[in-house]
């Protein structure tokens, strides 16, 4: 009897601790697989015929088709700049300057990945619509009610969270994304919390 | 130090939790490698829903019917699936604009190549999928019969996804776009008169004049490899 507890907890836990850990690689990456700067992560060789495992595996669980990295850059956050998971109670102001880039775009998400149903339609802004200040940058406003000027609404969902892609970076990143500075990057402040 | 003695009193397999670590670790690495291998909902599986082999199709972009997660709200997309195990692919994308894309991916969403209006020589391409294998055995090169120029793309599997993206100023330019986009062609490349020949088939299409040149011989000039 006792023999026989001891390889149920056996296999219990060699499942649980495998297979778990692995998910958890899988979802959130690792040193080796992401690069994290300020609240924006990148996965440094998604998309690629040489990507490490993790990578190859997130990206068959996503079912994104990412183009790589010299072509584009792929950037995603869920937390502001503070660290503090984005949320669809709160407003946010996504303040940065234009990418040298042929184009480049900012969009909200749900939790998995899916856009976030409202009225305005408005699901990202954009290198060629976003309304610039006469300082030449640039701030979005992610808020679940509308605001004026770059209005990112974030519905009423959970978790929501951001995608930003630049496409065509001229000095976004020297070698692929895992040179980008954090200072060209957009910060995310927490503004009001309803 | 109290709870330190209370632990040692107690008695744990520590032989077994140690094995049990060990096979984690085993899990851990299968779990890993065998994913791509048996996802379900991997970006293959989801357009295989909604599109058949060897075909443009628009990709939907709208709130309720995206197939993939994370689509760009203001990129128009269409995309082929595509099967070279019986023939090569001709793919004809148009690239507009600087910022029009086409990208191909391996069955596995592995991006082998990518060609943006930007830097295309020209609007209108024409490229031929082959796959590796049997680039050594065919004659492809750069100059079709016609005198047509032909990029080879040489592809690591026999099946994959051709991705066209067109970035648009908003989503209310999206379908005017994602329409030109499909005007894309993808399909089974028709032998050539030089490939008629090398089966035997000389009959069916050429005049016994026409001379033919020594496949092997012709194979790799003219082809370009790509990552």
């Amino acid at each position: 009897m006792t023999f026989l507890i001891r390889l149920i907890g056996f296999s219990l836990l060699a499942l649980v601790v495998g297979i778990g850990s692995a998910w958890y690689m899988i979802d959130n990456g690792a040193f080796f697989s992401t690069n994290s700067i300020g609240p924006w992560v990148t996965w440094s060789n998604e998309g690629r015929l040489d990507a490490d495992p993790y990578t190859r595996a997130r990206m068959s669980r996503s079912g994104r088709l990412p183009v790589t990295g010299s072509t584009a850059l792929y950037f995603t956050a869920s937390t502001d700049s503070e660290g503090e998971s984005l949320t669809a109670e709160c407003d946010y102001e996504i303040a940065g300057r234009p990418f040298n880039a042929l184009w480049w775009s900012i969009a909200a998400y749900d939790g998995e990945g899916q856009f976030i149903a409202n009225k305005a339609g408005r699901h990202a802004f954009n290198s060629k619509n976003i309304t610039l200040l006469p300082d030449g940058s640039f701030r979005i406003r992610l808020a679940p009610k509308a605001r004026p000027g770059n209005w990112l609404p974030s519905g009423d969902v959970e978790s929501p969270m951001l995608m930003l892609r630049v496409f065509r970076p001229q000095n976004t990143a020297e070698a692929g994304s895992q040179d980008t500075r954090a200072e060209i990057l957009p910060v995310i402040r927490r503004l009001d919390c309803a | 130090m109290k709870l330190w003695a209370y632990l040692s009193t107690i008695k744990l397999p520590w032989l077994w939790i140690i094995a049990a670590f060990s096979l984690s670790g085993v899990i851990h690495i299968a779990t890993v490698l065998s994913l791509p291998y048996v996802a379900e909902r991997d970006a293959w599986a989801r357009l295989s829903a909604i599109s058949s082999i060897n075909q443009f199709y628009t990709l939907p972009s709208d709130a309720d019917n995206a197939p993939l997660p994370l689509m760009a709200p203001d990129v128009a997309s269409a995309f082929c699936r595509f099967d070279l195990s019986q023939k090569n692919v001709l793919l004809r994308p148009y690239l507009a604009d600087a910022t029009w894309t086409l990208a191909i991916y391996t069955r596995y969403g592995e991006n082998f190549y990518v060609i943006t209006g930007a830097e295309a020589r020209r609007k209108d391409l024409r490229l031929l999928l082959v796959p590796r294998e049997r680039l050594a055995r065919e004659t492809v090169t750069e100059k079709t019969e016609e005198g047509e120029d032909q990029i080879i793309v040489i592809t690591p599997s026999d099946t994959g996804i051709a991705l066209m993206h067109a970035p648009v100023r908003s989503g209310d330019f999206l379908n005017s776009t994602a329409t030109a986009l499909n005007q894309t062609t993808c399909e089974p490349q028709k032998e050539t008169d030089a490939q008629l020949l090398a089966s035997g088939a000389q009959d069916k299409v050429l005049p016994t004049s026409t001379p033919v040149q020594n496949p092997a011989k012709k194979n790799r000039k003219g082809t370009r490899s790509y990552r």
